[in-house]
């Protein structure tokens, strides 16, 4: 287990330095000039002048070779230190830190009330295969799947806040407006988690162990519970493990929507400004969390099922 | 192994023209097709035919294991004076596992793989003891040593990835015996085992029978091992019984020509040393016996017509002696060299 473990984080640390390659050189594509940006968003109008713009290379150090600036990059961000926004001037660490708590609090409520929502459906679809409650359940994630969040969101927004007025519109000022974001973005997830698990669930029943437990004189239903569930589990920790690292991400469309001041806003904002350093550091936060998250479900399979070996 | 007709008081199993058909498209393939026969208290009893001969279904259908499209459609069980196919599901739930244990032909994929091989050989006991959970592990452990499986203590902690097939069928036979039923159903028990294992396997199942006076109804396609532990044997032919006597009857006096074939098969190779083969069976059963199309006695008998157009009956030709065949009925297999 925990040589597992420590190889695993090996391979996690190679991933992230290939990532922050990729990473640090993904503004430079753009072929914009930072400097040139920075200057016109503090003063729009004029011209701007050769020896200001010199002057902005020189302080964020944007005339030294691109490998100077990947060292010095990476060198910082190893100690902590992520640099400071172009635009705000805020320590991009801080920046990071408060839209990750902001988009961790909206995945955790969304991915638990997709769960809350899939499972039972998935199970209620396996367990009457072929009839018309599962033909209606199929139907309608086949539909969730295809529903995108732009129009879903301002359709929410239409019924929920300016018709009903039941749940505010915008913004982050307290628990009920998190509900229209988390509903928008839970759709999806709701409609692949039921899949899966009324997949995975329908494989278990047909397993031969599931009549072996049978002949012992289990019910169906407890079998289900007691042979059924936890190996089912395992396709379904996945695609959650997928949705959760995913989410945490940031959605940069429900964010911009519902004004949540979450990683796909400040990321989306980072991109509009050229805000080099904020772009550079939060790609590699988020890559890392999917990282980190997919090796922490890989460990939780070898939890539920002996059978996964733990190797490579 | 008694050749009188056996008092109704020591018969455990009685099934009487059980049927159970598969719906298949718009057809209905009978799978069991009025299937009668007893077991009596501790007695072994041999279920063989070839694949798709109606074995396997009959064998769940006497636990009610029968899943759709399949259904029982007619005819009675009897478990001592219980009549199986009248309990509801829940009064089922409580003789599976408890009154007939199970086993089943790939071991290894009938343990759950999330599951400890100690909590599972316990788990007839938690079912239908209430026995707490050390209780059941401790006995599982004692059931394992029983079944002869070495360093009982550490294989209860392990899963069913971590052992070899015949382990797992050990496992199996120490869990349908949990509960200490009167009647053990085992379907194709060895065929997927090692052919050194299988002869351990069998002896087990021999012993554990013979110590704790448990019946079995042992199916297989394998007449070497109905040779080897039964008292009796049933022959399945196409969903019917087709013949039925004491081992010692069927394989040294075989009637019913399919039986006949069959012991030959078993034998290998007839004296001039050619393989023994069966003709395959046409698709579609007429009206009359169904192994007409690969039979040779009737033309032989000159009864073609009759074996053809009429189904001939399974006939007792002396106690627990029964064949179902028109020539053998007429007295005229002996004539033709049977």
């Amino acid at each position: 287990m925990l040589m597992f473990a420590l190889r695993r984080l090996g391979f996690v640390a190679v991933v992230l330095l290939v990532v922050s390659i990729f990473a640090f050189l993904v503004p430079y594509v753009t072929g914009r000039d930072p400097a040139r940006e920075i200057l016109q968003s503090r003063v729009a109008e004029r011209a701007p002048d050769e020896e200001v713009l010199e002057a902005i290379r020189e302080e964020l150090g944007l005339n030294e070779s691109l490998f100077v600036q990947y060292q010095r990059w990476l060198g910082s961000a190893v100690e902590g230190d992520l640099g400071y926004s172009m635009v705000s001037k805020e320590p991009v660490g801080e920046l990071l830190v408060n839209a990750l708590q902001i988009t961790f609090l909206l995945t955790t409520v969304t991915l638990t009330f997709s769960l809350l929502v899939s499972l039972p459906m998935g199970a209620l679809a396996a367990a009457r295969r072929g009839g018309w409650l599962d033909n209606a359940i199929v139907a309608v994630t086949q539909t969730g799947v295809a529903i995108p969040e732009y129009w879903l969101g301002p359709l929410l927004i239409l019924l929920f806040a300016l018709t009903l007025g039941l749940v505010p519109s915008a913004g982050l000022r307290g628990p009920e407006y998190l509900v229209l974001p988390a509903l928008t973005l839970a759709l999806r997830p709701i409609a692949y988690i039921t899949r899966i698990s009324r997949a995975a669930m329908l494989d278990v029943l047909s397993s031969p162990y599931i009549t072996a437990a049978r002949a012992r004189g289990l019910s169906y239903a407890k079998t289900v519970v007691r042979h059924g569930i936890r190996n089912a589990s395992l396709p379904v920790l996945s695609v959650f493990a997928m949705w959760f690292a995913g989410l945490l991400g940031g959605s940069v469309v429900v964010e911009v929507i519902f004004a949540v001041p979450g990683m796909g806003r400040l990321m989306y904002e980072g991109v509009l400004n050229s805000d080099i350093p904020l772009i550079q550091a939060g790609l590699m936060t988020i890559v890392a969390l999917a990282v980190v998250f997919n090796v922490l479900a890989d460990l939780l399979y070898t939890v539920i099922d002996p059978t996964v070996k733990l190797r490579r | 192994m008694s050749r009188t007709s056996p008092a109704d008081h020591d018969v455990l199993l009685r099934v009487n023209e059980l049927s159970t058909w598969f719906a298949k498209d718009d057809q209905v393939i009978k799978a069991a097709d009025e299937v009668s026969f007893s077991i009596k208290k501790g007695e072994i009893v041999g279920l063989v035919g070839e694949s798709g001969s109606g074995k396997t279904v009959t064998a769940r259908s006497i636990a009610r294991l029968i899943s759709p499209p399949g259904k029982i459609v007619g005819g009675q069980v009897f478990l001592g004076e219980t009549s199986l196919l009248d309990l509801d599901e829940d009064e089922m739930n409580a003789v599976r596992g408890d009154r007939i244990g199970m086993l089943f032909q790939e071991p290894r994929v009938m343990l759950d793989p999330t599951c400890r091989v100690g909590n599972q050989v316990g788990e007839p006991l938690r079912i239908h003891r209430a026995t707490s959970k050390r209780d059941a592990w401790s006995t599982a452990v004692g059931l394992l040593r029983d079944v002869e499986i070495p360093d009982p203590e550490e294989r209860a902690r392990s899963y069913a990835i971590d052992i070899s097939g015949g382990m797992a069928q050990r496992v199996m036979i120490a869990t349908a015996l949990a509960a200490e039923p009167d009647l053990l159903i085992a379907d194709e028990p060895t065929t997927a085992l090692d052919v050194t294992v299988q002869a351990q396997i069998l002896q087990l199942l021999q012993q554990q029978c013979r110590e704790r006076g448990m019946a079995m109804l042992l199916i297989t396609h394998d007449l070497g091992v109905v040779a080897a532990i039964a008292d009796r044997v049933l022959v399945m032919y196409a969903g019917q019984l087709v013949a039925e006597g004491t081992t010692e009857e069927i394989l040294r006096g075989p009637l019913h020509p399919y039986t006949c074939a069959l012991v030959a098969c078993a034998s290998l190779a007839t004296a001039d040393g050619a393989l023994v083969t069966i003709r395959p069976s046409s698709e579609d059963l007429g009206e009359g016996c169904r192994f007409y199309d690969r039979c040779d006695l009737h033309g032989q008998a000159g009864i073609s017509d009759r074996c053809r157009d009429e189904m001939p009956s399974l006939v007792e030709s002396r106690a627990g002696r029964r064949t179902r065949c028109h020539a053998i009925e007429l007295g005229l297999g002996e004539a033709v060299g049977v």
